[in-house]
């Protein structure tokens, strides 16, 4: 295991590379101003498994959003080799941390809400419904309605109506923290595998550090003051088995530092 | 317990079960049917008939030989409120969507729908028969529409409101148009408050339209209730009325029931929502 937080991330698959920096990001509300994170300079491997850690609150969403154009930053560049791109040109898919399926609809449409909203053509529309939820083991749940299933299954359409799109990258936004552990545990070991079928570029946060390890080829991690404080490539070969000696070494020696770090840098009370 | 015994006692819990489901409803209109016949028996028929003269009293309003047009009058009166319920559903989902979805037309409208909360139904009646006199559509028209049409507003506005903003969030996240969101989100979700809006809209649309066909117009079931009110004749009032009670009672329970077939993706299996 690697780490250093000049350390760009790189794994087997990946060849590209997106680079950000300088990323900053500031509310202000009336007088009085909250920075959110400031001086982020990281890189994401495309076609890598990438996630960004930290406690509730240092500003991992915050972060996602802004990469994803969903919210403009206060400055900053992104380039992907070199060269320059606008903030929120990504081609994306997003899963967020409820299913925020829409009730009136069934699975099946649920997804082809997705596919219309990105202009695709009708005539494709059902096929790629079937082979997503496929994909996610609900084919069979195609015309029941989000109420009638579980919510790992409502998860899993999540899933499936982000990729339904053939996005270029995946953002996901803690999806698995409001499932049970069991049901959690099945959804990271799929999502591997689709991953791996798929080849997407993931982003991921969570706050979950075995759950970060178990996934990730690198990991971003935030400190409680909005700052970069580590990225840790995980170098463990894939597929990987939950309870691997070496992806336990991986973490506790990456929440040791994160420790260690905490104490040597209290809180930032005035924010 | 023997076979017969457990069957006698299974058809006595079947038995039980429907007199606990429908006993209310039975005991409710026994009291009615007692009440009413105490009353009826104590007082002369043109204040209060009983059944048998009540029976008599049908005969009269629509048998052969009957002062007014059952027809023509209830038609009259249904096409009113017709009318004005059409009026005000279109008027106050419109409003009330505007002012669901901009807090500045929501500051601007929100003055007229407390003020005309505040105006008394029969106020609104008065008002309208001085400014348009007699007229076949306008005094029912106008009064329901000004009475109406802000409670339906209201509670569109507070449809919208009660919208998780967490999904047109996750549309944005996929680019969705905002025709595309309206189409999807916004009036999926307001549909059970638009049903129960037009529930409420005619339910009150009738009741208001009676009160302004007496004292606005020359022709509907208002006229001839305030006509037999003037001739002294309960009996003949109540022949009026009934029907038409009975028929926005079904009218009502005929829509709940396509309500509650329509949303059952609501009731049916409801575990708890996600955080």
């Amino acid at each position: 295991m690697e780490s250093s937080a000049d350390t760009p991330a790189t794994t087997g698959t990946a060849e590209t590379t997106i680079t950000f920096s300088n990323l900053r990001k500031s509310f202000s509300d009336g007088d009085s101003t909250f920075t959110v994170f400031e001086d982020l300079d990281f890189d994401i491997a495309e076609g890598g498994f990438t996630s960004i850690m930290g406690p509730s609150g240092c500003g991992k969403s915050t972060l996602l959003n802004v990469i994803a154009g969903l919210i403009p930053a206060d400055d900053g560049e992104i380039t992907r080799n070199g060269e320059r791109i606008e903030p929120g040109s990504f081609f994306y898919g997003y899963v967020f941390q409820e299913p925020r399926l829409l009730d009136w609809l069934t699975i099946g449409e649920n997804i082809r809400f997705a596919l219309r909203a990105q202009d695709v053509p009708p005539e494709d529309q059902s096929g790629r419904i079937y082979r997503y939820l496929e994909l996610v083991g609900l084919e069979d749940k195609i015309d029941s309605y989000p109420q009638q299933l579980s919510g790992g299954m409502r998860q899993r359409v999540g899933i499936a109506r982000a990729l339904a799109i053939d996005p270029d990258i995946l953002f996901m936004d803690e999806p698995f923290s409001s499932l049970d552990e069991f049901t959690a545990k099945e959804l990271r070991k799929d999502l591997l595998d689709i991953w791996q079928e798929t080849a997407k570029t993931i982003i991921f946060v969570t706050h979950n550090s075995s759950e970060a390890v178990f996934l990730s080829d690198s990991i971003l991690i935030l400190d409680g003051n909005g700052k970069l404080f580590d990225q840790v490539s995980v170098d463990v070969p894939r597929p990987r088995r939950i309870g691997d000696e070496a992806l336990i070494e991986t973490e506790s020696a990456m929440m040791e530092r994160f420790f260690a770090h905490l104490q040597n840098t209290p809180a930032d009370d005035e924010q | 317990m023997s076979e017969t015994e457990r069957s006698v006692n299974a058809s006595r819990f079947g038995l039980q079960a429907w007199v606990n489901g429908r006993l209310p409803i039975v005991i409710s209109v026994l009291v009615v049917v007692v009440g009413w016949n105490l009353t009826a028996a104590t007082t002369p028929s043109y204040i209060f008939p009983t059944a048998v003269e009540l029976v008599a009293a049908f005969q009269e309003a629509f048998g052969p030989g009957a002062e007014f047009s059952a027809v023509n009058n209830y038609g009259m009166t249904l096409a009113r409120v017709a009318v004005a319920s059409i009026c005000c559903l279109v008027v106050g989902v419109t409003a009330g969507i505007v002012m669901g979805t901009s807090e500045r037309a929501d500051d601007y409208l929100f003055v007229y729908v407390l003020a005309t909360f505040a105006f008394p139904s029969v106020i609104w009646a008065f008002l309208a028969v001085i400014w348009f006199g007699l007229t076949i559509w306008f005094v029912a028209v106008f009064t329901v529409f000004m009475i109406v049409t802000p409670y339906v507003a209201i509670s569109i506005k507070e449809g919208i409101e009660e919208l998780d903003p967490k999904l047109p969030e996750m549309a944005q996240a996929f680019d969705a148009s905002p025709l595309l969101v309206w189409q999807n989100i916004y009036i999926p979700h307001l549909y059970p408050h638009i049903f129960s809006s037009i529930r409420l809209t005619i339910t009150l649309a009738w009741k208001i339209t009676l009160i302004a066909e007496i004292f606005g117009t020359t022709t509907g079931l208002g006229q001839i209730i305030n006509f037999y009110f003037q001739a002294n004749q309960n009996h003949m009032i109540i022949a009026w009325a009934l029907p038409m009670m009975l028929l926005m009672f079904g009218v009502d329970r005929g829509l709940h029931r396509i309500e509650t077939e329509r949303y059952s993706w609501r009731t049916d299996h409801e575990p708890p929502k996600a955080a």
